[in-house]
């Protein structure tokens, strides 16, 4: 029981802040405001149209009688109603003549008989002030019935001066019953509840509509909850061309990218762990057999370089992921300043020419005037030296690789290009993938133990130095005539202003 | 025992070859997918140790094409990944042991030990002929109370003996189990180690259980049960 109530409860909230629940809310707001003033306007022209009739009625009445007054000659207090022509007609039944004079006194009453007429009079009096003409008055009045008893009823009294040869000689009330008032209550009541029906159905129907128009929205929110990391294939795909078929739409392509980035980082996972996994193993095997018996120190030393060498391809690889990662979650920051794109390359030259000349690969600067960029020294150094690595790894013996800077269409080019075996075009698009390989089986390279490890992403991370210099990079290359790495950076503003203002 | 190792990235495979190769395994190496299949559907392998990730063919491909051709040869796969969709993607193709990379060698010796011993019809861990006595997970043996000095290479002739005590052995079937096809062999190599073994084995002890079997090659006799 106390569960159903909590459950309740919990659901209750939930309704009260659902939308259907808020959009019916004000909807039926609206229509009440809507609704009042429509019956307030039937009410108002109702109950003015019922009085009309009923005082009209009572004109009538009183402009007859009033006629007799003035035509015929006569006292006020010997009058009867006998004398009054068709006074059976004059006076329909629960109608009432009063003759008052001038002071107020009642001098004759006919009709329908009343407790307490002088204090009628007196009302009527008080309430009518000084004018004692045509106004309309209504007024609750006790009457007695055919059994002698008391009840109460509506009237509707008019106070008409009796003139006679142009002085006033009293004042005659008529007073005629009327259900004005019970007529007018019916009207309310009416209107009142046929709006507050009306409000109820607008509410079950709006609720009913919205929910109808929010039914979508509840499967959209049902299936997104249902697409969770491991099956990102799965799409809302509804059809229609409403809102929330474009809400969905929309969710859809979201997915996707999410789908596209999801994979592309599991696939950078997979292949960090496996890059990662293949020098541990080595190390593993290569320390774990040593350590087993004695043996020669040759050959504690030959393990020794072995985990030295997986050592360095680690910590290589690892220092690699690093600068990725810190790439892609822009944590780099690069600090610009003006540089010359040739003293880079030379640079990077004597960093790499030690390698060059192990590998017996001749590696020189080429054509390299000055090229003024914007650039961070460090980046833009780590991005040559990676395609001159790039570059003598791929050659054999006594091939060469080279670098030259130039401008080239108002832009700076720098071409670091090999004759080595060249990359066939298959594998041009990928080139810059992270982990990707041209070899599938390895560059014979990196199975050299004397060789320096690649980490498969030095590529990428010249791509990503490249983009972050608002340059492009293309790349040309014929089977076994070489490769060549053409790297476009934006000139350096000062020095485009430089020539121009000598 | 002969081992069939196929792992693409060479620092990997002399690394695994070097450890192997000192256990007493006879060790080719296949460095593709294409090559791993050639080399085992014509060689009675003992083992296949075998890389998911290859060139031209992969690991789940190859295995699962020996699978066809009835190799019934155990093989240890080895990999990078360790989801379990790919340990089950692996065994489903036919392998029968996974082993996830970087691992221990003592691991992937136990696996290896186990996977020699799930084929063989006795499943103890010990291996007991007569007075006999073989530990593979020490790689010790005994006569009696004595521990028997082996090098690796006596150390596999002898385990490949016992595996098929009873049994008449010929010069082919030792060459083609514990000789690799890296090195040429001498054509006496196998009397020259089985000579070695007796001179460890049978010289000190009145009974010999290495029988020569003129003409055809030799066999391991229980004393118990032959009689």
């Amino acid at each position: 029981m106390r569960r159903l109530i909590q459950s309740l409860g919990d659901m209750f909230p939930a309704f009260l802040h659902s939308i259907r629940f808020r959009l019916t809310l004000w909807f039926v707001c609206i229509l009440a405001i809507v609704l009042a003033g429509f019956s307030i306007f039937i009410y108002w022209t109702q109950s003015r149209d019922l009085r009309s009739d009923a005082v009209g009625h009572l004109q009538e009445e009183d402009a007859r009688i009033q006629s007799f007054f003035h035509d015929s000659e006569w006292e006020l207090s010997d009058v009867s109603p006998a004398d009054i022509p068709g006074s059976s007609v004059l006076l329909p039944k629960g109608d009432l003549l009063i003759l008052v004079d001038t002071n107020g006194t009642i001098l004759q009453q006919w009709g329908q008989q009343i407790s307490k007429p002088d204090a009628l009079i007196t009302d009527l009096w008080t309430e009518g002030g000084s004018h004692r003409d045509l106004t309309i008055y209504q007024k609750q009045v006790q009457v007695a019935d055919q059994d002698g008893q008391s009840a109460s009823a509506d009237y509707l009294f008019i106070t008409t001066p009796i003139m006679q040869d142009e002085s006033l000689r009293g004042y005659l009330v008529v007073g005629s019953m009327t259900d004005l008032i019970s007529q007018q209550h019916r009207l309310a009541v009416s209107l009142t509840l046929g709006s507050l029906g009306m409000l109820a159905i607008a509410f079950l129907g709006g609720l009913w509509l919205a929910d109808r128009a929010m039914r979508p929205v509840a499967s959209i929110a049902l299936a997104a909850r249902n697409i969770t990391e491991s099956d990102l294939g799965r799409r809302l795909n509804m059809r229609g061309r409403d809102e929330l078929a474009d809400l969905a739409a929309t969710f859809d392509g979201m997915i996707s990218r999410l789908q596209t980035a999801f994979d592309r980082q599991r696939r950078f996972v997979a292949d960090a762990s496996h890059e990662l996994r293949t020098p541990l193993t080595i190390i593993n095997l290569e320390v774990g057999r040593v350590l087993e018996g004695q043996r020669p120190a040759a050959e504690y030393k030959r393990a020794l370089q072995v985990v030295d060498a997986e050592g360095s391809r680690m910590t290589r690889l690892v220092n690699d992921l690093m600068t990725l990662a810190r790439m892609d979650s822009g944590q780099t920051i690069l600090h610009f300043e003006e540089l010359d794109l040739s003293g880079i390359a030379l640079e990077a030259v004597g960093r790499m020419s030690a390698l060059a000349a192990q590998r017996q690969v001749s590696l020189e600067p080429g054509e390299s005037s000055q090229v003024p960029v914007r650039g961070d020294r460090q980046y833009l150094l780590q991005m040559v030296s990676n395609l001159l690595e790039n570059g003598v790894k791929y050659c054999g013996i006594g091939q060469q690789v080279r670098v030259d800077t130039s401008r080239q269409g108002g832009k700076a080019l720098l071409r670091v290009s090999d004759t080595g075996p060249g990359i066939s075009p298959e594998h041009l698009p990928a080139l810059f993938d992270r982990f990707y390989r041209v070899d599938q089986s390895r560059s014979q390279n990196d199975d050299d133990p004397a060789s320096p490890p690649g980490s498969g992403l030095g590529l990428s991370i010249v791509a990503w130095i490249v983009r972050a210099h608002d340059g492009e990079i293309r790349v040309q290359s014929r089977i076994d005539e070489g490769t060549a790495f053409e790297v476009l950076l934006p000139l350096s503003r000062s020095s485009r202003v430089g020539p121009r203002s000598q | 025992m002969r081992l069939l190792l196929v792992e693409d990235n060479r620092r990997l495979s002399d690394a695994l070859r070097a450890t192997l190769v000192e256990d007493g395994y006879a060790v080719d190496a296949a460095y593709d997918g294409i090559e791993a299949e050639e080399l085992a559907s014509f060689t009675p392998y003992d083992l296949i140790i075998l890389d998911v990730m290859l060139p031209k063919r992969d690991g789940i491909e190859v295995c699962r094409s020996l699978r066809n051709q009835k190799v019934k040869t155990p093989i240890l796969m080895l990999t990078a990944r360790d989801g379990l969709d790919d340990r089950v993607l692996g065994l489903d193709s036919g392998a029968d042991d996974y082993l996830v990379k970087p691992f221990e060698v003592k691991e992937l010796r136990a696996r290896l030990r186990a996977l020699v011993r799930r084929q063989s019809d006795d499943k103890s861990a010990t291996l007991v002929v007569g007075d006999l006595q073989l530990d593979p997970a020490a790689h010790l043996a005994w006569r009696g109370k004595m521990r028997l000095d082996l090098t690796a290479k006596e150390y596999s002739l002898l385990e490949y003996l016992m595996r098929n005590a009873n049994r008449l052995i010929t010069r082919e079937m030792i060459l083609a189990h514990l000789w690799d096809y890296g090195r040429t062999t001498a054509s006496n190599v196998v009397d020259v180690h089985i000579r070695r073994l007796r001179r460890k084995l049978d010289d000190p002890y009145e009974v010999r259980l290495i029988e020569t079997i003129r003409g055809a090659g030799y066999r391991l006799r229980d004393p118990e049960r032959g009689r």
